[in-house]
Order: structure tokens, then C-alpha cells, then sequence
């Protein structure tokens, strides 16, 4: 009698514990099915978009363009803290772009080190005086600088209080309609702002934000803040990261951008229109990921001024940035990524699944939330569940089997035709060589380093859950999105 | 089970359908750097013999494969565009391009391929040639040409002065972007554009607004008047669009028109306005310009302490401001522009 009964908890355990895998195993499986049916719609959308402008001429359409009367200024915002080393060649890159009416603000961000010397005396600066309009808030502004070689130059010193409050204070002092974020290491093409403008041209001026692309930098030949020869790194580490940048700006945002779906302007090359970021008071100070925030919240004024203005990635205009190339540093960068990414969801969690804010509402806000915020924490169970199922034997080795196989199609053969795409479309990497590279190393993603991301994703989640609300050590440098 | 063995056949699938595409892509790519290279080395070609070709001491070697016709076209469009100002050579440079470059282009203007058609749409407006406007004008609305490529051969027009552009622009139902109209009327020549602005009325408001503008890009006196009407329109946009094309001009007949738009509702009306006073140098605007320095609208303030400075006795009537203004933004508008003054805008 009692054996039977012994007999019968265990069985109950076991087929307690083998329903739960069977249900996780099938709600993985769906979820990556849902996904990788998504991230193929938006390849298509892609993939017809980039075609048509296969081989345009980049330079005939913008030749007189650069030299008309009739463009909008645009105001440069170069945050910089503790930047000495890389702020007045990029500031130099940054006055000979190719754009007829321009200002470059640098914000000094109360650098600890030698940036605002540095710069003031290379530029020979001097002290003005101007009234500033307190549109936004940010720290207080020490003193405003002017160059006295190029008169479109300035300087902001403020005392320190982060990216986000640098930009608000660069934010009250530009003059221009249209203001551009860089990033003080990132190298700009000098025909980006024109491309990156001639949307807001084309379209009527409702264009409230336009994107461009980010690219890596590490392995081209720089020469004077300019991309002479594009090359592939040699780190793997780094190629996996130009993948990864294929895949979500060609594939990504493109596909999103069609439909003004598009929630990330990267913070590294963006164009906004001032008034519409002054309408939504600026950035927001209090979170690591400023721009996505920002982004979401025009969206948000969009709709509910019911102005139908839209917000636009172009995949040509392109700024090159440096790629971290040590996993510790990857990692930090990954995990407050991801915690950049909650908050703004968090801060705007009233748009999430609200009909009020259209397609951005049901469609925009639940991809971030379901695919990209929690998509790591499911991938996790996936491969727990792989590893676990093995040994359990019997039908469960067909369960990691399925898995294995979602996971080969979601983190390899997705990144293998975002390389295939770029190579159809841009072609932005000239030899042979380069391309036969990024194509193997995208067929191991889902064997190393998708994992690896995935587990630093989750990380954030944890700090987040904990409150750790830092940014890791300050190391600006090649940690930008 | 069967789902497991669906997706093993979907991804095997998509496995191979991949892997064909690449080594696809993989050989074209090969081809398309050795065509880079032969392209390369006739633009070397090109660059050496161009010159003496357009001065006529030289026979052009005439480029019969592909990657001759790029470089020859690529090396043709730099030297033009170096070349601007000299019409000989320009006349010259085009010359070329009608014989060597025109079956070419003929069909690649119906090519389907839109990036293809535009690149041609430009290099036709940067070669002036003429032979080709019939066909530009054949495709312009057909059912697949998109608006940039409309507007494109509306440019292509307006550089030849052809009429065309006059007939297609009053039919067209479409609204451009305003840059465009604005870009298309600069380019025109007086007796075209007179025939725009005798019928302003029978175009649509954003058109007419940017013929205003154009006028005062023209810079021409003679239309001052033909502005200087809109000035007293009941449509803001009116006023504003005349204020901002009397400003291009930087002068008006009679001053006093201007006076209502310095009490305007919308500050770009008042700041327009007080923009024009800087030009005019009208000591009876000083008491107005001295109200708006205490604007809600910071814009207008800068202007109207920009155009105070402008005045013969600017610098002290905008000290006195610093030294006994109840206000205080109009005191900080002042001081800062007293600063500016010092040097250019950069002072030590």
C-alpha cells in the first residue's frame, strides 16, 4: 500500500516537472517562431527598400544641394567629458562636413581632465557673453566659449551632470531649427548632413527626427578624422559587433522606419527638430538610455498632437565609431544597453498596447517590450532547457533538438542574410575577402556569441532588479550606440 | 515530431537557399572589382586625354564597352562640375555628352530600376541635354515615376527655360515640398518667371507663397511691388512670406507698410518685420523696435536688438537700455548684442 502510494507522489513529481518542460519547451519554440517570422517580414521590407536605391549616385544629387541657400541650418551638439585625447580632431573632422550653414557646440561636461583647455586653446576661444534662453533644464552653464578662427565654433562649460543634461544645456544655446547629437569620438562622412537633411527637405519639413547609420570603425584606415579604405577588423569580437549592426540597422530599422515604427535614433548620428525636442523638455537626465527615451516621447507628442510628422532612419548618411574590442567592456556596454532600453520602456509604459498611440502603441512599444527586453530572459530558458533535456532522455532530446534548431535560424541564419543583404544593397566592405569572413563568422553566431550576449542582457535585468542605476566606469570612449 | 522534421527541412532549406546567394554574391563580386579595376584604369585613360579632347586638339577615343562608358561619364561630370563659369568648355563638355552619352541614357530612362533612372535624370540635368527633354517630359507622369524623379525633370526644364515647365506646373495636382518651387523658380530666366508671377492666382497657396519668396531671391527691384501687395493681405502666411522676401531685397518703397506686421500675432510676422528695419536704417521704427525687445519670443527680441544696433546711434540707445530697462530679458538682449558688436561676432 504504501509503496503504491510512494509510488504514485514520484510519478506525479515526474509528470509535474515533464509538463512544465513540455509547456516552457513549446512557449520558447512559438515565441522564436513569432520572431523569426517578424525579423523576415521586416528583411523583405528591407530588402525592397535598399534594392531600389541599389547603386544611386552619391554625389551627383547632393552636389548643388551642398552649396544652396535654401537648406536648414543645423546645430552640431558634441557632448564631451574627460575626452582630451579625441576632442579636437573630431571637432576638426567635424568643420570641414559639407554642409552650407552649420555651428559646431562642444559641452564640456565639467571634464575632470584637460578637454576644455585643450580645446580652447587649439581653437583659440575666448569668453562671450550671450543671453540664453532656458528652454530646457539642465546644470548650470559656467561660460560660453567662441572660436575666433571659425566663428561658427562654441564651447559650453557646464558643471557636470551627464550626457543627457550636456545636451540639454548645448540644447539652450543652439541657434539653428535642426540639431544633430554626436558622440565626440565618432567619425562623420562629410556628406552625412546632407543626406541626412534632404528627407527633411523632400517631405515638407513634417520629419521631426531622422537617423542615420552607425557604423564600426575598427580596421579602416582613418586619416585626419576621415575613412579613407574600409576594412574588416580582425578581432572576432568585433566582427560579430559589425553583424550585429547589419542586423539591426539594415534589417531593423529600415523595416520599422517604413512604417514610422522606429524607436532608436542612435544616440552616436541623429538630426531632430529643435521645438518638438523643447516641446518634450529635452532629454530626460535620469536614465542611461537618453536617446531611445527621446525617440519614444515624440512619438508620444506625435500622436497626441495628431500632427502626423514622422520619424526617419536613412541607412546611407554614415558615422563611424569605435567598437569595444575587450569582452569586459562589450559586457558593461551590453548590460546598461539594456537597462537604457527598460527605463524608457518604464518611463513611457502608458503607450505600451494603448490603441490612443496607434501602430507605435500595438505594435512599436510590445516588440521592444516582448522582443528585445524580455527576448533574452526566454532565449536563457531555451538553452537551459537545451542543456537540461538530454539527459532526460526520450522525447526531451527532440525538444533540445528543436530548440537547436530555432536557435541556428534566429542567431545564425538571420545574421547571415543581414550580411547578404548589406552585399546585395551597400556594399560597403570592398574585398572579397571581408565579405567571405563576415559570412562564416555570421554562421557561428548562435554558437558563441549570441549566448554570450544574451547572458549579458539578462545581467542588466539583474542590476536592474537590484538598482544598480550606474554606468559601469565612466569610459566614454568606444562605448557609444 | 513532425514539427521538429518541419523545421529541420525549413532551416536546411533556408540553409542551402543561403548558401547559393552567397557564393552568388561571392562571384559577382569578384567580377564587379575587376570591373572596378578596367574602370579605374580607363578613367586613368580619361583624365589624361580630357582635357585636349574638349579643347579639340584630340580624337576621343570612343568607349564601347561598359566599363569605358562609366569612366567616361564619371570623368566628364568632374571635369564639368570643376569647369562651371567657363561656357566655352561647358558648351563644349555637353557636346560630348550628346554624342557619346545619349542612346545610353535614352534607355536607361526607362530602365526599371528607380536608382537607375535617377542617376540618369541628373547627369541630364548636369550635361544640359536638350536632345533627351522629350523623353523626360514622356515619362514624367507615368504611373511608376515617383515624385522625386517628377521633380527632377521639372528641374531639368527650368535649367533650359523650357515653357514646358509652365503648362505641366498649372495641371499638376501633386504638392511638392516648398524648397523645390522655390529651387525651380531661382533657376528660371525673367521672361519665364513673369509668366509665373502674371498668374500667381492661378496656382495653388504653396506655390504662390514661394513665387513671393523667389522675387525677393531674385533680388530684382522691379518686383518690389508686386511683394510690397501681399503685405497687406488678410493671410498671415501672406505678410509673412512678403516680410521674409523683402528682407532677400532689403529694401521697400514706403516703410510704413511694414507697421502692422510689428504688432503681429505671430512672432515670425513680428521678428520678419523687425529683421526688415535693419536694413532700412528708419530712425521711426527705434520706439517699436524698443517694445519688442521686451517680446515673449526670444527671437524676436535678438532681431530687434540686432536691428537697434544696426541704427546710426544703436550702440547708445541699446546701452541705455542695459543701464535703465525695467526689463529684464530686454536688458540681456541688449548686453549681449553690445557685446557681439565689439569684434565681428568674436570679441577678445
Amino acid at each position: 500500500m504504501n509503496g503504491s502510494l510512494g509510488r504514485g507522489k514520484r510519478v506525479s513529481f515526474a509528470s509535474i516537472f515533464s509538463t512544465l518542460l513540455i509547456v516552457f519547451t513549446f512557449f520558447v519554440a512559438i515565441y522564436m517562431i513569432g520572431i523569426i517570422v517578424f525579423y523576415f517580414i521586416l528583411f523583405i521590407i528591407s530588402a525592397f527598400q535598399l534594392r531600389k536605391e541599389y547603386k544611386l549616385d552619391q554625389y551627383e544629387p547632393y552636389e548643388e544641394l551642398a552649396q544652396s541657400s535654401l537648406t536648414r541650418p543645423v546645430s552640431i551638439l558634441v557632448p564631451a567629458y574627460n575626452e582630451e585625447a579625441g576632442i579636437v580632431p573630431s571637432v576638426r573632422s567635424l568643420l570641414s562636413i559639407n554642409y552650407p550653414e552649420f555651428e559646431v557646440i562642444v559641452i564640456n561636461d565639467g571634464s575632470k581632465d584637460n578637454t576644455l583647455k585643450e580645446t580652447i586653446t587649439h581653437f583659440e576661444m575666448v569668453k562671450v557673453e550671450k543671453a540664453i534662453r532656458k528652454q530646457v533644464s539642465s546644470n548650470e552653464i559656467v561660460q560660453v566659449y567662441q572660436s575666433t578662427i571659425y566663428e561658427n565654433l562654441f564651447m559650453i562649460d557646464k558643471l557636470n551632470g551627464g550626457k543627457a543634461d550636456a545636451l540639454n544645456a548645448g540644447l539652450n544655446v543652439a541657434q539653428y531649427p535642426y540639431f544633430c547629437s554626436l558622440d565626440g569620438d565618432s567619425i562623420i562622412e562629410r556628406d552625412a548632413f546632407i543626406k541626412v537633411m534632404k528627407p527633411i527637405i523632400d517631405s515638407k519639413e513634417d520629419i521631426v527626427a531622422v537617423g542615420g547609420s552607425v557604423r564600426i570603425a575598427n580596421g579602416c584606415i582613418i586619416e585626419r578624422g576621415e575613412v579613407m579604405n574600409v576594412q574588416l577588423a580582425r578581432s572576432p569580437l568585433v566582427i560579430m559587433q559589425v553583424i550585429e549592426y547589419f542586423r539591426a540597422f539594415l534589417m531593423g530599422r529600415i523595416g520599422l522606419s517604413r512604417h514610422n515604427l522606429l524607436l532608436i535614433i542612435s544616440g552616436a548620428f541623429g538630426v531632430f527638430h529643435r521645438e518638438s525636442v523643447v516641446k518634450v523638455n529635452g532629454y530626460r537626465t535620469n536614465t542611461v538610455g537618453e536617446d531611445m527615451d527621446l525617440v519614444v516621447r515624440l512619438h508620444k507628442l506625435i500622436k497626441e498632437e495628431k500632427s502626423g510628422k514622422r520619424i526617419v532612419y536613412v541607412p546611407d548618411p554614415v558615422c563611424w565609431t569605435e567598437a569595444p574590442e575587450s569582452p569586459k567592456i562589450l559586457r558593461r556596454q551590453r548590460s546598461r544597453w539594456h537597462r537604457g532600453l527598460f527605463e524608457s520602456l518604464w518611463h513611457n509604459k502608458k503607450m505600451l498596447f494603448n490603441p490612443k498611440y496607434g501602430l507605435v502603441g500595438m505594435i512599436s512599444m510590445p516588440y521592444f517590450f516582448i522582443v528585445e527586453f524580455l527576448g533574452p530572459v526566454i532565449e536563457l530558458l531555451g538553452y537551459i532547457i537545451m542543456i537540461l533535456s538530454p539527459f532526460i532522455g526520450g522525447v526531451y532530446t527532440s525538444f533540445a533538438l528543436l530548440l537547436f534548431m530555432l536557435a541556428i535560424i534566429y542567431g545564425s541564419l538571420l545574421s547571415m542574410s543581414a550580411v547578404l543583404l548589406e552585399e546585395w544593397s551597400l556594399r560597403r566592405y570592398p574585398k572579397v575577402k571581408d565579405l567571405v569572413r563576415l559570412y562564416v563568422y555570421s554562421l557561428s553566431e548562435a554558437f558563441w556569441f549570441r549566448p554570450l550576449t544574451v547572458l549579458w542582457r539578462v545581467e542588466g535585468i539583474v542590476q536592474l532588479i537590484k538598482g544598480n542605476n550606474s554606468w559601469g566606469e565612466m569610459s566614454r570612449k568606444g562605448v557609444s550606440k | 515530431m513532425n514539427g521538429i522534421f518541419i523545421i529541420f527541412q525549413v532551416s536546411l532549406l533556408l540553409f542551402i537557399v543561403l548558401n547559393v546567394l552567397f557564393i552568388f554574391l561571392v562571384i559577382r563580386k569578384v567580377y564587379a572589382n575587376k570591373f572596378q579595376i578596367q574602370k579605374q584604369h580607363w578613367k586613368q585613360e580619361y583624365l589624361k586625354h580630357i582635357d585636349l579632347v574638349i579643347r579639340g586638339k584630340e580624337e576621343l577615343l570612343f568607349p564601347d564597352k561598359l566599363s569605358m562608358i562609366e569612366a567616361f561619364e564619371e570623368v566628364l561630370a568632374r571635369y564639368y562640375s570643376l569647369m562651371k563659369g567657363n561656357t566655352d568648355i561647358a558648351s563644349r563638355i555637353e557636346e560630348l555628352a550628346e554624342q557619346v552619352l545619349h542612346n545610353d541614357y535614352k534607355k536607361k530612362l526607362k530602365h526599371g530600376r528607380w536608382s537607375i533612372r535617377m542617376n540618369t535624370l541628373h547627369r541630364i540635368e548636369k550635361f544640359r541635354m536638350v536632345s533627351l527633354i522629350e523623353d523626360c517630359v514622356a515619362i514624367y507622369d507615368k504611373e511608376r515615376t515617383s515624385e522625386l524623379e517628377s521633380l527632377q525633370i521639372l528641374r531639368i526644364l527650368a535649367n533650359l527655360q523650357d515653357e514646358r515647365i509652365y503648362t505641366i506646373l498649372v495641371n499638376e495636382e501633386r504638392e511638392f515640398p516648398s524648397f523645390y518651387y522655390l529651387d525651380l523658380f531661382v533657376r528660371l530666366n525673367e521672361r519665364l518667371f513673369n509668366q509665373f508671377t502674371d498668374a500667381v492666382k492661378d496656382f495653388p497657396l504653396t506655390i504662390q507663397f514661394s513665387l513671393i519668396e523667389a522675387m525677393g531671391e531674385r533680388g530684382d527691384y522691379s518686383y518690389i511691388p508686386k511683394i510690397e501687395f501681399y503685405l497687406r493681405s488678410k493671410n498671415a502666411e501672406f505678410r509673412i512670406r512678403a516680410l521674409k522676401s523683402l528682407n532677400k531685397v532689403g529694401y521697400l518703397t514706403d516703410a510704413e507698410k511694414i507697421r502692422p506686421s510689428l504688432n503681429a500675432e505671430s512672432w515670425q510676422e513680428r521678428m520678419m518685420a523687425a529683421k526688415l528695419i535693419k536694413p532700412l536704417r528708419d530712425k521711426r521704427f527705434i520706439d517699436d523696435l524698443l517694445i519688442l525687445l521686451s517680446d515673449d519670443n526670444w527671437w524676436v527680441r535678438t532681431t530687434a536688438a540686432e536691428s537697434i544696433i544696426a541704427q546710426q546711434n544703436g550702440v547708445e540707445i541699446l546701452e541705455d537700455v542695459v543701464h535703465t530697462h525695467v526689463d529684464r530679458f530686454a536688458r540681456d538682449i541688449a548686453n549681449e548684442w553690445l557685446l557681439r558688436k565689439g569684434k565681428k561676432s568674436v570679441f577678445r
